[in-house]
């Protein structure tokens, strides 16, 4: 949803979707390719998952899930994480997106990068415990220091230009809602 | 209703999906399901990367220009000196070989097969490190061999497909490489620490460390070939309750950096598990 007028027509949601689905995979294309040359606080950012949450606070969940699971595939072939690792962290997160829907700062201007730093805990504190599954026990103050405080500076720092363009290409290419009375 | 009944449909189909996937995963090396979408995203990912370089390398080259400069000039400093040390080396070759001869000796230098690949693609998170290329089985790759750059060792096959291959780090945190500390002869383990990098553990406390030892490869295990340069000493932790020191380890080669890598194609690894 729009904070500046309701689009959600059925119409709207289906070309939010089907221009949805090329940009994530661009983004996660982009995010194997190219991201490598982005280090920066000794982390690289995770642009599908600022991507997907800007995306759900934008419009709605559903559509965030849907985009997720498809960027989320494309991160997994180049993964070498367990599969299904990424997609379950980047659920969890989004779960955490759509909280910013229901809660009480609801249109404030500061929520985007609550959710995104919220989102982005999440994720971390998730790969951390799969890392650990998987043999690797990792303590989780030197998760924090090392990996995931970075990656919350880096997502607030790209959260603003994401969000900016998102809401900037659905004004562009999606009709609003006129009520007839 | 009709809402809800979509989305059970496409939540039953991915868990399919990844039940599938584990499935051919355990099964043995090929994964059909990963194998086709690879085979889809690696020439996009080839073209992204190819069409990025030029622009990449232009801001790059612009923020940096006072440091290359600096560099250009350091770096011609450098080549006269090691074009003298060339010629001297090449005489003591000569000598060497020529000694070698006398004696009888097998030529203790590795005869190594390499075939160059290109990196195409990037472990996408912060918690695991691999990368993929652009050769695969087709070009002779086996999971195990080992990856080598000019400056040193990289990591190894972890994965591979009909035309592209996954390369597990050495930072990674599965990563464990028998070692050697080139001054000393003291054997031990370097493993991956995501968000530290290297770590060479298991160092026994008699042993003297210093900061700027070279670490290489020992060959133990059966993993790598002997002497292969890892990195240097940059750190060392020692406890005096502890049984074992461990060092950290700067790697010799800039992991984030390259674009391209070598496949040693003639070290046949020992038995190498699943990743």
């Amino acid at each position: 949803m729009y904070s500046d007028g309701d689009v959600s027509t059925s119409k709207t949601v289906a070309i939010g979707v089907y221009l949805g689905i090329p940009l994530a995979f661009l983004v996660a294309l982009s995010q194997t390719a190219l991201v490598n040359d982005a280090w920066l606080l000794g982390v690289r950012p995770n642009l599908l998952l600022v991507f997907t949450v800007a995306w759900v606070l934008l419009r709605d969940v559903k559509q965030g899930i849907i985009l997720g699971m498809i960027g989320g595939l494309v991160l997994e072939v180049n993964s070498g994480a367990t599969f299904g690792s990424i997609l379950l962290a980047l659920s969890a997160a989004l779960g955490v997106a759509a909280l910013g829907e229901i809660n009480a700062f609801q249109g404030a201007w500061f929520l985007k990068y609550l959710v995104i730093a919220g989102a982005t805990l999440v994720y971390g504190l998730i790969s951390v415990v799969l890392l650990g599954f998987m043999g690797h026990w990792l303590p989780l103050g030197v998760a924090l220091v090392h990996i995931i405080l970075p990656e919350i500076l880096l997502h607030l720092l790209l959260m603003m230009p994401v969000y900016g363009l998102l809401l900037w290409l659905g004004h562009r290419l999606e009709p609003r809602a006129v009520e007839l009375d | 209703m009709k809402a809800p009944r979509q989305w059970s449909i496409v939540i039953i189909l991915v868990l399919l999906l990844i039940l599938a996937w584990l499935v051919f995963d355990s099964l043995g090396a090929h994964n059909p399901l990963r194998d086709g979408l690879s085979q889809v995203i690696s020439p996009l990912q080839l073209v992204t990367k190819r069409a990025w370089e030029p622009v990449s390398g232009l801001f790059a080259g612009v923020g940096r220009m006072s440091e290359l400069r600096r560099e250009n000039e350091a770096l011609h400093a450098e080549v006269s000196e090691l074009r003298t040390q060339i010629i001297l080396l090449n005489e003591a070759q000569i000598e060497n070989e020529d000694l070698r001869r006398q004696l009888d000796f097998k030529s203790g230098v590795p005869n190594y097969q390499l075939l160059a690949a290109e990196i195409i693609g990037h472990d996408p998170g912060n918690y695991w490190q691999y990368f993929t290329i652009d050769r695969g089985a087709e070009d002779g790759l086996r999971r195990g061999m080992p990856v080598l750059s000019e400056a040193g060792l990289v990591g190894r096959i972890s994965r591979v497909s009909k035309n592209a291959a996954h390369v597990m780090l050495l930072i990674d945190p599965s990563s464990s490489v028998s070692a050697y500390i080139q001054r000393s002869r003291t054997t031990g383990l370097v493993q991956g620490h995501p968000g530290q990098g290297l770590v060479m553990r298991y160092i026994p406390q008699a042993e003297t460390v210093v900061v700027g030892d070279v670490v290489l490869t020992s060959g133990l295990g059966g993993y790598f070939p002997r002497r292969l340069v890892i990195g240097q000493v940059v750190e060392v932790h020692r406890d005096d309750v502890e049984m074992f020191q461990s060092a950290t380890i700067a790697p010799a080669v800039d992991l984030h950096g390259l674009e391209s890598v070598m496949v040693l194609l003639n070290f046949e690894p020992f038995d190498v598990p699943e990743e």
